[in-house]
């Protein structure tokens, strides 16, 4: 059977092909900071990058992957050093129940790569993953502290680049 | 293994467990705790501490985003002189025992989340347990130091000696736990001045295991030899299992077994349950693809033909009948014959679902002589009651532990789903862990109730409202309740002590059951959300018919500042001098009155919800194509003295936008006594792109005795996003879905 990176790791895909990359994450490598929300693409809670796109897991059959690079909620921050977007989410404790935040998370982090400065406008229209508990407004706070982060940074990598 | 199925019943036996220590100490009794079955002389194992000064604390109210977790240590950690930075949090696994007279009763402390009753439930308790604590610590430390323990102090971590000298409580947490409280010790508490965490901002203790995707949640637990369960029930309330056909199920690889759920007596078991077919898999996928290879021939039951269309229709034409009279003051016929104006409108609430996010699940393992049950759960003594009567086992005995919540917001108030669970491990004598798909969810729920109000106000020529009528006609949520008599079905529906009783002299509320079969239940500040709505709005009416400013009449009605009784949940009064500080403090913020551009308005609302008051006002813009957007909301909350102030704003941005997503979108759609829209692509739910976009909340700090601040921040939403609407474009909606 195919192999695919999930976190940097390689792991071998087990099981029935049309088994959502969700299960096999949850139940398979005991992978369960991806979230079980509504199984049909809807919620956004199981988000997870594959090859660097936002996609959500529970509609992800295992069988369509093969080589694949997945990283999950679990796998984002580097070198215990945490994400932006998961800094500003601490910073603007932004989670209440937390159990759509890694969908969102992960979401977030693959849109601020398209979007790096974001109008309230481009988060309306692209983000579109769902929070019962109603965090939205501390969300886009933090969106907006993580992207200038963000930004910032990237800002002082180019520098570095430059002067070396 | 994940973290909550490392025993704790083990490690509570001893004063040791790994360098740490567990501090018992006697709990003093709060005046609160009086009226539970209550906490006397308990002994509270609620703290660990660890020789490097780190602090757990088990937390006795199930966490599910209500922010407890970090309010409750914050009450513990004051006391006790802890340092929040070292407090970490995980839940206290639930604790009974048989008292002197053989009556069971909490073995540590009651052990519950719901109708914001966390904090004013443990506000003394935990200080007082904080405070006894501290006093080990002191004594400790007097004793290694031969030191006056009256010279002693702990704070920030530290005991804290006359000299200057610090000691952590780490340090002295063994020889701490030798101790023993002299007889009759009774702490002093903290002067509210001396506070150093109490009424600071905390932000929420788990954060970083949510950001990092840490197993918190029932969903995420694991269990040695566990498999998944997964069941096919009925489709129709109250419907049942006529015959299966379970052979390709059994045929497939990894499916283990197939087994029928009886229906049990609800009466006994005071839940629903719903009549089905569990299958259990070595996992998810092969249970659902096992699932659905069931063929199951229903008996329908009473309820086949059931549509909420024909609800809808029997609410309109059992409105034009008179109900059943639950107040009535002054007289209501007269005074509306003798009134100026009369106006009269009808308001319309659906059934809603729960739709917290994590469905539900739960772990069971019943074995010939031990039950032990791991989920998320609202109410772990419901949970060990029905497992009692499945079972048969003494609860006392039981092994439960209930994880962090993917929300909570009433629903798992009900264990319907940690009981399916235990009868599932009972039939098939495995351990399991039960999972529901979301369709399961939202066709499984206990909803918030629906109906339809009819509000007729009698107004003088000087604008003042001298009749007010109220007639409901809706799905009680009592109906199902054990011996619920007919005549008191309304209990949970219309609370007669609301505003505006006690200030209309002339005033009548009438109640009128409708009977459907879908279970009803507790839903975020259950009857609340829809009575704030219809007479928010009303008010907001009436202003508008006799041409008063909204705000003017709102603080002309509460009158003067005097507590009103109030016999339902958050009283014992209802103080409408704290009503209108809210009101005029949200209009303060949102500057009310001012100039807007045409097409944006404001509207208020206000409500008194599980004693607690707030005030909303919502700033709209009427876009093209029908819709509108929440720009902004300004709110005003009082709970009283003030645990976590951050913790509040956070519930009532989050009441706000959990609020305004059920205006909006939501309703539950029966046909042919069949929920329809069983997935969040056919139930609407508000996404990023409609939520308000910015929000402002003022907490007013008092003395007044503290309650939580869950559910006080949705009420007051939807009516004011409905009177600003008014105000921006003569649009008057008097329905949620609003969107519909
Ligand atoms: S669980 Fe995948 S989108 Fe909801
Ligand atoms: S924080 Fe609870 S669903 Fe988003």
């Amino acid at each position: 059977m195919s192999e695919i990176t999930i976190n940097n790791k390689t792991v071998k895909l087990e099981g029935d092909s049309d088994m959502p990359l969700l299960w096999f994450l949850r139940e398979k490598v005991a992978l369960t900071g991806t979230k079980f929300g509504c199984g049909v693409g809807s919620c956004g809670a199981c988000t997870v990058h594959i090859d660097g796109q936002p996609i959500r897991s529970c509609s992800m059959p295992i069988g369509n992957l093969n080589g694949n690079n997945v990283v999950t909620i679990e796998g984002l921050s580097r070198q215990d050093k945490l994400h932006p977007v998961q800094q500003a989410w601490i910073d603007f404790n932004v989670a209440q129940c937390g159990y759509c935040q890694a969908g969102q998370i992960m979401a977030i982090t693959a849109f601020l790569e398209r979007f790096p400065s974001p109008s309230d406008d481009d988060i309306d229209t692209h983000l579109t993953n769902l929070c019962r508990c109603g965090t939205y407004t501390r969300m886009r706070k933090a969106i907006h502290h993580a992207a200038a982060q963000i930004r910032a940074k990237g800002a002082t990598s180019q520098q570095q680049g430059e002067s070396s | 293994m994940n973290a909550a199925i490392n025993s704790r019943r083990d490690f509570l036996r001893y004063s040791f467990y790994s360098g740490a220590l567990l501090i018992a100490a006697p709990l003093s009794f709060s005046s609160r705790a009086e009226n539970l079955d209550s906490a006397v002389g308990a002994i509270t194992p609620l703290i660990r501490i660890a020789q490097d000064n780190s602090v757990v604390f088990y937390s006795p109210s199930p966490e599910m985003g209500q922010g407890t977790n970090t309010a409750l240590s914050m009450l513990f950690a004051e006391e006790l002189g802890a340092d929040m930075k070292n407090v970490s949090v995980e839940p206290l696994p639930y604790e009974l025992k048989r008292d002197d007279e053989g009556k069971i009763t909490w073995k540590v402390i009651p052990q519950f989340a719901g109708g914001s009753t966390s904090i004013s439930r443990n506000y003394e308790l935990l200080r007082n347990a904080g405070a006894n604590a501290k006093q080990l610590f002191l004594m400790a430390a007097a004793s290694m130091f031969k030191a006056n323990i009256d010279s002693l102090s702990a704070e920030n971590g530290y005991v804290v000696m006359s000299n200057g000298r610090k000691v952590s409580l780490g340090y002295l947490a063994e020889s701490a736990a030798k101790q023993t409280l002299p007889e009759g010790f009774k702490p002093t508490l903290k002067d509210k001045d001396d506070w150093r965490i109490i009424g600071k901002p905390h932000n929420t203790q788990e954060a970083i295991d949510i950001v990092t995707g840490k197993p918190l949640y029932g969903m995420d637990m694991q269990y040695p030899g566990a498999k998944v369960a997964m069941v096919q029930r009925s489709p129709y309330f109250d419907g049942d299992v006529e015959s299966f056909d379970a052979s390709e199920a059994l045929a497939m690889p990894g499916v283990h077994q197939v087994v029928r759920l009886p229906r049990p007596d609800v009466n006994k078991y005071y839940t629903y349950l719903a009549g089905g077919i569990a299958v259990i898999a070595d996992d998810f996928w092969t249970a659902k693809k096992a699932r659905e290879t069931l063929k199951i021939k229903w008996d329908k039951g009473p309820y086949a033909e059931a549509s909420t269309a024909d609800l809808h229709k029997k609410c309109d034409e059992l409105l034009k009948e008179p109900g059943q009279v639950v107040r009535n003051d002054g007289d209501i016929k007269k005074a509306l014959a003798n009134a100026a104006q009369i106006i009269s409108h009808t308001y319309k609430i659906p059934l809603v679902s729960h739709a917290q996010l994590e469905p539900q699940n739960c772990i069971a393992h019943v074995t010939d002589s031990k039950c032990t049950i791991i989920g998320p759960m609202q109410s772990p003594g419901s949970a060990s009651r029905l497992a009692e009567a499945i079972t048969g086992f003494d609860r006392v005995n039981m092994d439960i532990r209930y994880t962090r919540l993917g929300g909570g917001f009433g629903r798992r108030l009900n264990s319907d789903h940690t009981a399916e669970a235990v009868m599932i491990s009972k039939l098939s004598k495995l351990p399991i862990k039960l999972i529901w798909t979301r369709e399961d969810d939202l066709r499984n729920d206990f909803y918030r109730p629906m109906g339809h109000h009819q509000l007729t106000a009698g107004v003088d020529d000087s604008g003042n409202v001298i009749a007010w009528s109220h007639h409901l006609v809706g799905t009680p949520k009592y109906y199902r309740r054990n011996n619920a008599k007919p005549e008191e079905l309304f209990g949970a529906d219309i609370y007669v002590d609301d505003f505006p009783a006690g200030r209309v002299e002339n005033l009548q509320y009438e109640y009128t059951p409708v009977t459907f079969g879908a279970p009803q239940g507790s839903w975020r500040a259950p009857a609340h959300t829809a009575n704030a709505f219809v007479v928010q709005s009303f008010i907001d009416e009436i202003a508008r018919a006799t041409n008063q400013d909204p705000l003017a009449l709102r603080i002309k009605m509460l009158g003067e500042h005097e507590e009103l009784p109030y016999a339902q949940h958050g009283g014992p009064t209802f103080d409408t001098g704290r009503m209108a500080a809210v009101l005029k403090k949200a209009a303060q913020l949102a500057n009310w009155g001012k100039k807007m551009p045409s097409g944006n308005a404001l509207g208020i609302a206000g409500h008194f919800t599980f004693g607690g008051y707030c005030a909303c006002v919502a700033e709209v813009s009427i876009k093209p194509n029908n819709r509108f957007r929440v720009n902004k909301v300004y709110a005003a909350i009082d709970v009283g003295t003030v645990v976590n102030p951050e913790g509040v704003i956070a519930q009532v941005e989050g009441g706000i936008n959990d609020g305004l997503s059920t205006a909006l979108g939501q309703q539950i759609i029966v046909e042919n006594g069949q929920v329809q829209n069983d997935n969040f692509d056919r139930y609407n739910m508000m996404r990023i792109g409609d939520s308000v976009i910015s929000i402002e909340v003022a907490v007013v700090d008092s003395n007044a005795s503290p309650v939580g601040a869950g559910e006080m921040g949705i009420p007051p939403l939807a009516p004011a996003v409905a009177n600003a609407l008014a105000a921006a474009g003569d649009i008057r909606i008097r329905h949620h879905p609003m969107r519909a």
